[in-house]
């Protein structure tokens, strides 16, 4: 703490601070002389009043000298600056980035207001500490970091009214990122520079490091969370087991609620979808959570929300959840390349499984996108980029090249064994397996097959495994992943010599069951789900007839997503979603989709971080504005002085008044 | 010949007074004052049986007439009294300004002196201080009243106030009971002074204390640090007047009421004679 003094010229008057000890000392060595005709009884009064009237002299001694110290130290006008003050000397032109979190957590409300109103009137008084000539510029912590203006400004009225209009997001944020977009605006000012960050610090916004801040950036950090202990209850997931359901499947609705508080909390937990109600009351302790199931099925095929939702508390934001699951009418195998052959034994096979709808198409009809599985018997590698809005969707590829492709020139050659050879099972543990694991379906390796195909080499790699081989270690069953969706490389005859051989066994129905299972878990529908603050892109086949769609959201959040171009598809890409809640995709007037947006989990957690423990060593942490002005110009002690110095001629005043004895009459 | 205690207009406004204490007197010349010896007088005491040997000619006849039981008439004579004035002339009798408490006792004892001269009764005068200064002895005569007068007029306010000393040492120069003036601002212990008062009660003598009292003396005046200097003693005490104005009214007021309760008891008439007020008033219960 260092001080300095306004009016040092007057620093000689300190010496006045002496004059009560001088007049009472003067007072005491020359008082008036009053000749009484006795004083008997002022000695019985001085006696009288001798106890108690000396401290009352000194008191009031001590508040006349304290009255006149505090009237010179007010003309001094002293002023303190903290060991960290900002420096005052290159004032003129100082650039102000604030960072004011706008993310879901700061729409808590302990009570007074939220701390995000907070921040606000926070940045509001920091604006105010402003001088002419100084430039400033807001930056949001939110899904992504917005700027309020391209860059500093000397307009801070444009900067007051863009904090008044502000509202709180549902948004997740990353306070590392939104610090690295005002360090990119400092980087291009001059002269002084202030980043100051408000926010209440959520562990979740403030999880990442921050970027190194410049030596020459002066740092304070404004934490605006009042509570230190926030409670709040969650719904932290809600995941649909599987997820995509055959109409009239049971879906396993499950729901992860948690207590983020240190008191333990008994909660009802409702999930609806449509007219379906079910609730649960649940027990959690402090900081537990618990998975809560239902169970639930479709009768037709569509598109269908769920929710789980607990009773509102002080943080509503968090306290529902929506998921949209696609109820399909049965799993779409389509079949791809030379129809001639094998495709007979494996459209036998599928549709023998129950709810498998078998769709025969040819490559890039419009058809094939929709299936979950694709036969696809051809033998030129370089016609797989065709399946790719397939993989894009999860879908699955059973690649078996056709015999006979050898004269084509491709590299599969057809090649027929001397000797019959078996099969070695190489990844029993496989979950392709997992039906075999109990012995009642077989051996997925049973028998022994004298046609193959050579393997080409540029199936090899890492991404390939190899699930089922040859006794020579040729691969017979190999998987290779494709964007989101696999591919099943095929190399076991289902026929030889005009006479079934794999196909003839019951493993090898069993295990196309599994195939089309696994594929029907690993579909997914981009743009079925997001989180609140992004966009979302979906994509609608073209035979759908989707034109100009409007998304439709809760509380009137409707926007018409854009279109974007897709082979086969029609994709829409709509605006950031604000707000959690099931948004409609609604064209021509019917219901084409829905999209489930959630709240950002990690915001539920309303705890804070202590900004010193990770801030740098140069910031400063604030309890209000008002201390950056502080900062900046150090406290000026004057007018405390003075209303001390006016407080203690009062109190003198009053103590003369108080202390002054009553008068008691005297007999006549 | 003009008086400073004793001013012509003075004289004027005392002729309407006559000195009449309210108390019996014991006189041998037959005068104003009442006698519990009876005798030749024209003021009707009572009846009384008679007694052989008493004088017929007192013999009641109409009471005679009535009981036939004879009763005399008694009649109370009248006498003269005699009226001693105790003076203070201490140095405490000299506070107050322009006039002192001495002055406003001297004018005080002047007035009475006359009123007593005049009436022909006598009177004797003590001033003292620590002890006796100057004794006149009892007299009736316009001589004797012009010593007094010479002696308030040459009297100087010294020496410390021993009332009670002085009231032990007095008695013995008083031959005959009567009134006594006390004119003093009784600055001294209330039980000394009122156990040397005590001969002079078993004595008979009607007891009149005038106590002279200043303002400034019963509520402190002023402000400020200041010495106060005791006009008796020298002796000095820094103060502040404000803190020590109640404490000292307080003190003064118990030592007036200690002064009364004492003199209520032994049925002693006891006067606060403020110097702000006119000194007539002061002679109620000793004039008519």
């Amino acid at each position: 703490m260092n001080w300095s003094f306004g009016n040092p010229h007057l620093l000689p008057l300190a010496v006045l601070a002496g004059l009560p000890f001088l007049v009472h000392l003067i007072a005491r060595l020359r008082p008036r002389r009053y000749e009484f005709s006795s004083i008997e009884f002022i000695l019985r009064g001085v006696r009288k009043t001798r106890k108690w009237q000396r401290p009352k002299d000194w008191l009031l001694l001590l508040l006349r000298t304290a009255a006149v110290i505090a009237l010179l130290l007010a003309f001094l006008q002293p002023r303190t600056y903290e060991a960290q003050a900002w420096s005052e000397e290159e004032d003129a032109g100082r650039t102000v980035v604030l960072v004011v979190d706008a993310t879901a957590s700061m729409a808590y409300d302990a009570g007074g207001g939220s701390r995000f109103n907070r921040a606000l009137a926070e940045a509001s008084a920091v604006l105010g500490s402003l001088r002419t000539g100084d430039r400033a510029n807001a930056i949001w912590v939110r899904e992504r970091p917005a700027a309020a203006a391209a860059q500093p400004s000397r307009n801070t009225d444009f900067l007051r009214e863009t904090l008044q209009r502000a509202r709180v997001t549902h948004e997740s944020g990353s306070g590392a990122a939104a610090v690295a977009t005002a360090l990119d605006q400092l980087s291009q000012t001059e002269g002084p520079q202030e980043l100051i960050l408000i926010s209440d610090f959520q562990r979740g916004t403030w999880e990442s490091p921050l970027p190194p801040i410049p030596d020459s950036i002066r740092m304070a950090v404004l934490p605006v969370a009042t509570d230190p202990s926030p409670a709040n209850t969650a719904v932290r997931r809600l995941f649909l087991e599987p997820e995509r359901p055959r109409a009239g499947e049971t879906v396993a609705a499950t729901a992860e609620v948690i207590n983020y508080s240190d008191q333990p909390r008994r909660l009802e937990v409702l999930f609806s979808s449509g007219t379906f109600r079910q609730s649960e009351d649940i027990f959690l302790e402090a900081w537990e959570s618990r998975l809560v199931t239902t169970i639930l099925h479709w009768d037709e095929p569509g598109e269908y929300a769920v929710r789980a939702s607990l009773p509102e508390d002080a943080f509503p934001l968090d306290n529902f959840r929506d998921a949209v699951i696609a109820v399909t009418a049965g799993t779409t195998i389509a079949l791809a390349g030379d129809p001639a052959w094998p495709h007979p034994f494996w459209e036998r096979a599928f549709r023998s499984l129950d709810g498998t709808r078998v769709n025969v198409v040819q490559t890039a009809q419009p058809g094939l996108n929709e299936a979950e599985v694709v036969i696809w018997t051809g033998d030129d590698p370089r016609a797989l980029p065709a399946f790719e809005p397939l993989f894009e969707r999860g879908a699955t590829v059973i690649w078996h090249p056709a015999p006979g492709s050898a004269q084509n020139g491709t590299p599969f050659t057809r090649q027929n064994l001397r000797e019959p050879q078996s099969l070695r099972l190489l990844l029993p543990d496989d979950p392709l397996f997992e039906v075999f694991s109990g012995g009642d379906f077989g051996d997925p390796a049973r028998g022994t097959y004298q046609e193959r195909v050579i393997w080409p080499s540029r199936t090899g790699g890492d991404s390939v495994t190899v699930l089922l081989a040859w006794q020579d270690d040729t691969p017979a069953l190999v998987r290779e992943s494709a964007g989101a969706g696999r591919i099943y490389g095929w190399n076991i005859p289902l026929e030889e010599n005009g006479r079934a051989a794999y196909a003839l066994l019951p493993e090898f129905l069993a295990l196309a069951g599994e195939i089309a299972r696994t594929a029907r878990d690993g579909i997914s529908v981009p743009g079925r789900e997001t989180v609140a603050g992004r966009s979302v892109s979906r994509a609608f086949p073209a035979d759908w007839g989707v034109r100009e769609p409007v998304l439709e959201g809760p509380r009137d959040h409707n926007q018409r997503p854009a279109w974007e171009g897709d082979a086969g598809f029609d994709r829409f890409l709509s605006a950031p979603l604000p707000e959690p809640g099931v948004y409609t995709w609604r064209s021509d007037g019917r219901t084409v989709g829905l999209t489930a947006v959630r709240f950002p989990a990690d915001q539920s957690d309303l705890r804070t971080h202590n900004p010193d423990t990770f801030i740098t060593e140069t910031a400063i942490t604030l309890s209000h504005a008002r201390q950056v002005r502080r900062l900046r110009e150090g406290v000026d002690w004057w007018p405390l002085f003075l209303a001390l110095a006016a407080g203690l001629l009062l109190a003198e005043a009053l103590f003369c008044r108080l202390a002054r004895p009553d008068k008691e009459g005297v007999p006549s | 010949m003009a008086w400073k205690y004793l001013r012509a207009e003075d004289l004027a406004r005392l002729n309407c007074f006559e000195f009449a204490p309210k108390a019996l007197a014991e006189g041998y010349l037959a005068g104003r004052h009442q006698s519990h010896r009876t005798g030749l007088s024209t003021e009707f005491r009572d009846h009384r049986p008679y007694s052989p040997g008493d004088d017929i000619k007192s013999l009641d006849w109409r009471v005679y007439a009535r009981t036939e039981r004879p009763y005399l008439r008694t009649f109370e004579i009248e006498t003269s009294t005699d009226c001693h004035i105790l003076l203070d002339s201490s140095a405490s009798m000299g506070f107050g300004q322009p006039a002192s408490k001495l002055d406003h006792a001297s004018f005080f004892a002047a007035a009475l002196c006359y009123l007593v001269v005049k009436n022909r009764d006598q009177v004797s005068l003590q001033i003292f201080d620590t002890a006796p200064r100057e004794f006149f002895p009892s007299g009736s005569t316009n001589r004797h009243l012009h010593r007094i007068l010479n002696s308030l007029e040459t009297n100087r306010p010294a020496g410390q106030t021993k009332l009670g000393e002085s009231l032990r040492r007095a008695l013995p120069l008083v031959r005959r009971r009567g009134t006594l003036v006390i004119v003093s601002d009784f600055l001294d212990n209330p039980g000394e002074i009122f156990e040397a008062l005590s001969p002079w009660i078993h004595r008979g003598f009607k007891i009149h204390l005038y106590h002279l009292v200043h303002p400034d003396e019963i509520s402190l005046r002023g402000r400020g640090l200041t010495a106060f200097i005791d006009m008796e003693t020298g002796r000095r005490e820094i103060a502040h007047i404000e803190h020590l104005r109640t404490a000292y009214e307080d003190a003064f007021a118990a030592h007036l009421r200690s002064l009364r309760d004492l003199a209520t008891r032994r049925q002693i008439r006891h006067v606060l004679a403020r110097t702000d007020k006119p000194i007539h008033h002061l002679f109620d219960g000793l004039v008519r």
